[in-house]
């Protein structure tokens, strides 16, 4: 198990090492100039160029590309990822900051959907061709089709402007801050994020369950005379948990990408605005640290998928 | 009357005004706070050198004070200079006379050496800045530039209260372009070695001391900036105790207008009708600044003859345009001089498709010339400036095939000058017309300058440099106006329209004047009260 586990780790550090060069390279390669674009064309002058080319040169964009790998390489070994090239603050700071509002609200959505998911999983798989499981499923369809940004806006719209329920945006409001404000500005985007992966994730606890009710051993316990309900949640539904572990951890990442955009909505401080914003400015070390991020959670999440379930499942053979 | 006003008000309104005050935080429920939008999160980088910054340029306007300021009727007034500067009559002396007895927000005296040592700062490339190059004309500025000097001999203060630029030729635009520099504190910056100036911690983390009518007092990283009134402002203590500046999407701004949650939100065209069905809410606008205009870019052999921009001009109904795109709001354009530069007999271009079918006919336009406008598209209005010039564009012959690019391949488009047209926006042509030259003259095109169009014409050039040489205001803008005949006859640039910024506010507010200029909502912020 031990070797499986270190083996796992090494793998994954160079797969991190390849992620990184790939994306170095790539938003090199995309079009435009980051300091050009500081400076709107209308608002160049005489001596906006000598700004431009001083700028160039003192973020070592003049320096072939394999040499601004490598330089920025042996920083990020000491864990310096660079400085935005806008606003010259340190990248790992930068998302630092916004790493907590983004757990914050992951978590959050995470625990909503499973709390959603497993029960509503659970009662279409018993109840699974009748009018329940039938419910279960055009609701998890429906969340599934609707792109969460707009479910975002019809919340603001009911929930903020016509019945006053909620702030509409923002962590915070200013001069409060105190925890039973932040988790009312957290209801709304949590929900509808949580909600949005709660729709695949009911499924898979559906799926899951039937095959396990199929099983013998759930006959050999019904055969013994165990209550129906014991018999759901004590033997079969604990058993269907086990490829469900999976499932969420690569829907973290999933989940992620959904953060992204809601983040935009619902003005969440979070990364997702960070690395948008970084993209439209083609900061090239935001872009890059914001990448490895994702890259090192969607790792993460497929190592521990993988620990867990070799140690949950004694029939996945580690070697 | 404050009673009289909460009880008229939409009860979410006042729950949630009561709770976003802070009052239980602060325990003082006298604390005018008023919450106002910001339509982007700020670079985070308030220094007047840094690369200008919409959102950043805001809390600038807040937190420090310039020389002179600029009004909605986009005319100099002076804010902490006594008067206007005087220009010497060979106009090679600028000189400002300082108001007297004013103070930092910390307390420490304001004097000519603060301006002085701030407008070194904005000559020195090292220090981050990109407006070196409008100091050419300074004594010395040209050696601060190239790094050959360390400051400029030009800028001197002769007393505690005059600060007087030099001039090496005269330069009467360079009060224009130059009176609203934000003047930052000497006694508090004086030991940061130049080089590291763009990233001082003031600039960058806590820029809480200042001139201007607020002082920063907190950045909640992409939820809001916190500014808190100055009690050393020049006019006095302002009304309103406390601003919080907040970025979120213009869509949840206008619903949180209804909420009450923000009070002053600039808002989009299209949303205008919501609004002003909104209880409580009052709407304002303004003219802005500058233009949205399509350059054809000159250095195309097929794209030279001015008669094909005519007919273009003639082809697109422009008004229609402005009904369609932006519900009315915003004027017409036909130069890229404004107020008094502008000539009110100019060739309005009205929309004549027969007019343009002659044009084109007239210089052989071939009609199977495929023409490609490339454009960053997202902005409402100006996604529908581009298909409506598709329709009547092809209408009269001239093929025009559409192209939205990121703005990363327009950037490179413009340096490998490689597009046919390009539709983008922006500028200040309003308070100095100087600053048309850098759009338009032979030795501003891009990248030297923002002309973008490549045009080149000898005489504009004369007359454009030959008014900023000019020290009598008449003369000086009967030349602007030759220039502006120029620039409309041969039209380098489809002129579309100057687009209206409109505000609008919670009725509670008093006192606010909209400006056209969508950085600057606060310049009279001193004249705010809230009685809510």
């Amino acid at each position: 198990m031990t070797a499986f586990v270190v083996r796992r780790i090494l793998v994954n550090i160079v797969v991190f090492i390849l992620i990184g060069i790939g994306v170095f390279l790539l938003v090199r390669a995309a079009p435009g100039d980051p300091v050009r674009m500081m400076i709107r064309p209308e608002d160049l002058q005489e001596g906006s160029e000598a700004f431009i080319q001083a700028r160039r040169e003192e973020l070592g964009l003049n320096d072939p590309v394999l040499v601004q790998y490598a330089r920025w390489f042996l920083d990020a070994l000491t864990g310096n990822l660079g400085d935005s090239f806008v606003n010259r603050q340190p990248v790992g700071g930068l998302l630092l900051e916004r790493l907590g509002p983004t757990v914050l609200l992951m978590s959050t959505a995470l625990a909503i959907s499973l709390l959603i998911a497993i029960p509503l999983g659970t009662i279409a798989a018993v109840r699974r061709n009748t009018g329940v499981d039938y419910a279960a499923a055009a609701l998890s369809l429906g969340v599934i089709s609707v792109p969460s940004f707009f479910l975002g806006i019809v919340a603001i719209y009911v929930f903020s402007l016509q019945l006053g329920w909620l702030p509409s945006a923002g962590m915070s409001t200013p001069g409060d801050g105190t925890p039973g404000d932040i988790v009312r500005h957290l209801i709304m985007p949590a929900a509808i994020l949580g909600l949005a992966s709660a729709g695949p994730l009911t499924r898979y606890v559906r799926g899951s369950l039937i095959d396990e009710l199929s099983a013998d051993y759930v006959r050999t316990a019904e055969a013994k005379g165990a209550a129906p309900v014991r018999v759901v949640t004590r033997h079969a539904l604990r058993n269907s948990l086990i490829p469900l572990i999976t499932i969420i951890m690569i829907n973290i990442p999933q989940m992620l990408a959904g953060a992204v955009v809601l983040e935009q909505v619902f003005a969440w401080p979070g990364m997702g605005q960070l690395a948008v914003r970084a993209v439209t400015a083609q900061d090239y070390p935001v872009i890059v640290g914001f990448a490895l991020y994702v890259a090192a959670l969607v790792l993460i999440c497929n190592l521990l998928a993988d620990i867990a379930y070799a140690a949950v499942d004694p029939r996945v053979k580690v070697t | 009357m404050i009673l009289a006003v909460a009880a008229c008000s939409d009860p979410t309104q006042s729950e949630d005004t009561s709770g976003s005050g802070g009052d239980a935080a602060s325990g003082g429920s006298e604390d005018t706070t008023l919450n106002a939008y910001l339509y982007q999160p700020p670079a985070a980088n308030w220094s007047p050198m840094a690369p200008a910054s919409g959102p950043d340029g805001v809390v600038m306007n807040l937190i420090y004070d310039s020389l002179l300021g600029v009004d909605p009727n986009y005319e100099l007034y002076p804010r902490l200079a006594a008067d206007l500067p005087e220009i010497s009559a060979d106009g090679l002396t600028i000189t400002y006379t300082l108001q007297e007895g004013l103070t930092w927000s910390d307390g420490e005296p304001f004097t000519a050496e603060d301006v002085v040592f701030t407008y070194n700062l904005m000559a020195d490339p090292d220090t981050g800045s990109t407006a070196s190059g409008r100091f050419a004309d300074v004594v010395g500025g040209p050696e601060v530039a190239a790094g050959t000097a360390d400051t400029v001999a030009g800028f001197t203060a002769p007393d505690e209260h005059t600060f007087q630029i030099q001039l090496t030729k005269p330069n009467v635009g360079l009060v224009g372009l130059t009176g609203n520099i934000w003047i930052v504190p000497q006694h508090v910056l004086a030991d940061v070695p130049v080089d590291d100036m763009d990233t001082a911690e003031f600039f960058t983390q806590n820029p809480n001391v200042g001139m201007g009518p607020y002082v920063f007092q907190e950045y909640a990283t992409d939820q809001y900036i916190h500014l808190v009134k100055n009690p050393s402002f020049r006019e006095g203590e302002v009304d309103i105790d406390e601003i919080y500046l907040r970025p979120v999407t213009s869509d949840v701004a206008t619903a949180q207008l209804g909420t009450g949650e923000m009070d002053l939100v600039q808002i989009a065209a299209p949303d205008l009708e919501t609004v002003e069905a909104m209880d409580g809410i009052e709407v304002g606008s303004g003219p802005g600044a500058g233009y949205i205009r399509t350059s054809v870019n000159e250095l195309k052999p097929y794209l030279q003859d001015p008669r094909l921009r005519q007919a273009m001009l003639y082809a697109v109904d422009r008004q229609q345009l402005i009904d369609e795109a932006l519900g009315g709001n915003a004027g017409p354009v036909n130069a890229s001089f404004m107020n008094a530069a502008l000539p009110d007999d100019l060739e309005p271009y009205e929309y004549n498709p027969d007019r343009a079918r002659e044009l084109l006919a007239e210089m052989n336009w071939d009609p199977n010339q495929v023409v490609t406008l490339s454009w960053i598209a997202g902005q409402r209005d100006r996604d529908t400036a581009a298909t409506i010039l598709e329709s009547q564009l092809n209408e009269v012959g001239i093929k025009l095939e559409l192209n939205q690019v990121q703005p990363g391949q327009l950037t490179d488009m413009m340096n490998e000058q490689s597009y046919d047209m390009t539709l983008y926006g922006g500028g200040n042509y309003a308070t100095e017309p100087f600053a048309v030259f850098a759009i338009n003259a032979c030795s501003t095109h891009f990248p030297a300058g923002g002309n973008l169009s490549f045009w080149c014409n000898e005489e504009f050039d004369q007359l454009m440099l030959e008014a900023n040489a000019t020290v009598d205001e008449t003369a000086r803008y009967d030349l602007y106006q030759q220039a502006a005949r120029i620039e409309n006859a041969e039209a380098p640039m489809i002129y579309l329209y100057n687009p209206d910024t409109i505000w609008a506010y919670t009725s509670a507010l008093k006192g606010f004047v909209p400006n056209g200029d969508f950085t600057n909502p606060f310049w009279n912020v001193q004249e705010w009260s809230l009685d809510r």
